[in-house]
């Protein structure tokens, strides 16, 4: 399977789960499956966007996959090209060529930089750590990615309180992008930031990944955003993938009942007088005690007896289009259509 | 400005400033404005629009010292039982006299947009709504408040209010507590609920369900709505009225579907053009240029100059635009639209 090298990422099976613990003698009671058996490919070169509701595992999936935290099970095997790498047992050396090779963008610029350090010491730092540079090497690597990232040399000795939220998320872009990797996790990149700060990064991150030929990961909660920065979605729901497809076949036309929930909610520019957000369909599961079957009949306006008692497995329904959803054959689900007229001409 | 027959808040010329070490920032410079009875009112506005100041100042819950009101009145015509109309202006009154403690909580409420922080986690859901009815309707029983209680937890679509009324905070979920929240503002059918970023902290489901459930309440109850959000489209889908905000002014006021097809405003247009949407056109997006100015700058003329499109250099950086009905009952404050009036 790994044999392809279009894919860059192959994960297979990836579990993730998390003790409940009680009492003084901390025992363990429960697990909170987060991610739970989620398997996917992501291509060399495309934008996966995985999207869901808080406490859905999209989180957790990607910090699985930069190895903040180590999965429980399953398997992770990253193709950088020269060297294909088990992320989930890595040696000394190859755990070196990974950090190189796979790199993380963090939702709160405020809380992901060092008030202490300054931008050329921050964006610097992933090269000193590495061994990759050092002094006038390192200097000018800085220089150059910050120009990139659209910051100037001059800000190079400024520290992080000097910065607006949308020119801190640009050194965290900066420090990200100054190894050269093949792979960005972005985890909610933009949910911080003003809505007119927003459009500058989401731009930015698709001008970097085009001429750089960068792979990224996107997670978001927004819908919205997902459909603007990526290739294929990726959606998540109780740590499981429900369905992943390409962007415009995902939208036009969802499988499985719970992405069609999920773009019924997203408030609409074009549609608004219409009111069709009627959603009247729960909340989002308690992790500790999921439903038998499949996780979202709860929820689910379609079930049916078999899926109390089967759990759904992911299935390819269409050419590249996955959902594990009993019924997907059968369920028209209603999906977003695009409309043409613009609201600002 | 309109049949001030049905206004219930109307804001005069507010001017709000804080006093602070690193200097004086002009959060308000004589902002105007009016809400009608039962409408709502969406202000939109980026981080220093002055959307949430303006929300505190008709509560009366500027922060004193370092805020100070510096100019303007907000004035509430607070309909009394024999047809009269009380009209208080909350600017004057002392900030914790009886006179708007009496109306903070019972004619105005609040909903914020953090559910988590807004409730103690000490004491119960119920006995933090209760705490509303049991202060301004003293001779209401504690069992007669307790009952109002669930049935108004109810109303929100909490289950099992008459167990969850003795329920903590922690052991609501953040779509329940915010339930909960907008079971503690509207207790006791207030006239007026600011909603500041009710549904920002929540997904985008539960958001729905809870914009939802605002339209219902104020379809029951008739009380006035101002919706405070950064998100356009939200506020597109609640509101009657629509004014954009920017750095302490008004930019642009207009009924919602008149703002939404015709943006008058560069900034208006700016922002549209700039927000990934779930149907509009999936061309690249146009952000806005530069960075929202430091807060403690000072703008002689239009504070949206330094990242304006459609500047006009001598004219928008010399004095500030004045609002002008550039379309019937769509106001702009640019000098754009100055020329053909």
């Amino acid at each position: 399977m790994t044999a392809n090298n279009d894919v860059l990422l192959e994960v297979e099976g990836l579990r993730k789960y998390f003790p409940i613990q009680k009492g003084f003698l901390k025992k363990t009671v429960a697990y909170i499956k987060a991610v739970d058996d989620v398997s996917l490919r992501v291509r060399r070169g495309e934008v996966l966007g995985v999207v869901g509701e808080s406490g859905c595992g999209k989180t957790t999936l990607g910090r699985c996959l930069v190895r903040v935290y180590e999965p429980t099970g399953g398997n992770i095997v990253l193709n950088t090209g020269d060297q294909v790498l088990p992320v989930t047992e890595l040696s000394g050396d190859q755990m070196r060529t990974f950090r190189r090779s796979v790199q993380m963008i963090f939702q709160d610029p405020y809380a992901s930089l060092n008030p202490r350090m300054n931008v050329l010491e921050t964006v610097g730092e992933p090269l000193k750590v590495n061994n990759i540079a050092h002094g006038r090497e390192l200097e000018e690597r800085v220089a150059k990615v910050i120009q990139q990232v659209g910051l100037r040399v001059e800000h190079l000795r400024r520290y992080p309180h000097s910065f607006s939220g949308g020119q801190r998320q640009r050194i965290g872009i900066a420090r990200a992008l100054v190894v050269e990797p093949k792979l960005i996790i972005a985890d909610e990149p933009v949910s911080a930031l003003d809505v007119s700060i927003q459009a500058q990064i989401l731009n930015l991150l698709k001008d970097l990944q085009e001429q750089q030929n960068l792979t990224y990961i996107f997670v978001s909660h927004n819908m919205s955003v997902i459909r603007y920065i990526s290739d294929r979605i990726a959606v998540m729901y109780a740590g499981k993938l429900v369905e992943l497809g390409p962007k415009d076949e995902l939208l036009a036309r969802p499988k499985h009942p719970y992405t069609e929930l999920l773009l019924a909610a997203v408030p609409r520019a074009v549609d608004r007088r219409r009111g069709h957000r009627t959603v009247s369909a729960g909340e989002p599961p308690d992790l500790a005690r999921l439903p038998s079957g499949c996780v979202f009949r709860t929820r689910c306006k379609y079930a049916h007896d078999r899926c109390a008692e089967e759990e759904p497995q992911l299935r390819e329904l269409e050419t590249g289009h996955f959902v594990s959803c009993h019924f997907a054959e059968e369920l028209s689900l209603g999906g977003v259509v695009p409309r043409v007229k613009s609201l600002a001409a | 400005m309109q049949n001030t027959n049905n206004v219930l808040v109307d804001v005069q010329d507010l001017k709000v400033q804080f006093n602070l070490h690193e200097g004086t920032v002009h959060a308000l410079e004589g902002v105007s404005f009016q809400i009608q009875q039962g409408k709502t009112l969406g202000v939109i506005g980026e981080s220093g629009s002055g959307k949430s100041v303006t929300a505190q100042a008709i509560m009366g819950i500027i922060p004193s010292p370092p805020g100070k009101v510096t100019g303007g009145r907000v004035l509430l015509n607070l309909p009394e039982n024999d047809a009269s109309v009380r009209v208080v202006n909350v600017t004057e009154l002392p900030p914790s006299g009886s006179e708007i403690r009496s109306i903070r909580g019972k004619e105005i409420s609040m909903i914020f947009q953090e559910p988590m922080t807004s409730f103690s986690p000490v004491h119960t859901i119920g006995n933090q709504i209760m705490e509303a009815v049991r202060i301004h309707y003293p001779d209401v029983s504690k069992q007669e408040a307790r009952d109002r209680t669930i049935e108004m937890m109810r109303r929100v679509g909490i289950p099992r209010p008459e167990e969850r009324v003795d329920a903590y905070p922690f052991q609501f979920s953040g779509g329940m507590r915010q339930r909960a929240m907008i079971a503690m503002a509207l207790v006791c059918h207030p006239r007026l609920v600011i909603a500041d970023e009710p549904t920002t902290a929540l997904d985008v489901t539960i958001e729905a369900q809870i914009l939802e459930l605002l339209k219902d309440l104020q379809a029951e109850f008739g009380m006035s709505i101002m919706y405070i959000s950064h998100d356009l489209t939200v506020v597109g889908g609640v509101a009657d009225e629509v004014m954009v905000m920017y750095l302490g002014l008004v930019m642009e006021q207009a009924a919602t579907d008149e703002l939404f097809d015709n943006p008058l405003h560069p900034y208006t247009e700016a922002l549209w053009r700039s927000i990934p949407t779930i149907d509009g056109e999936m061309d690249r997006l146009t952000p806005i240029r530069g960075v929202l100015p430091s807060p403690f700058a000072v703008h002689k003329g239009c504070p949206f100059y330094s990242r304006c499109e459609k500047r006009i250099q001598g004219v928008c950086d010399q004095s500030r635009p004045p609002m002008i009905e550039a379309r019937p009952k769509h106001w702009v404050r640019c000098f754009l639209y100055t020329e053909s009036k």
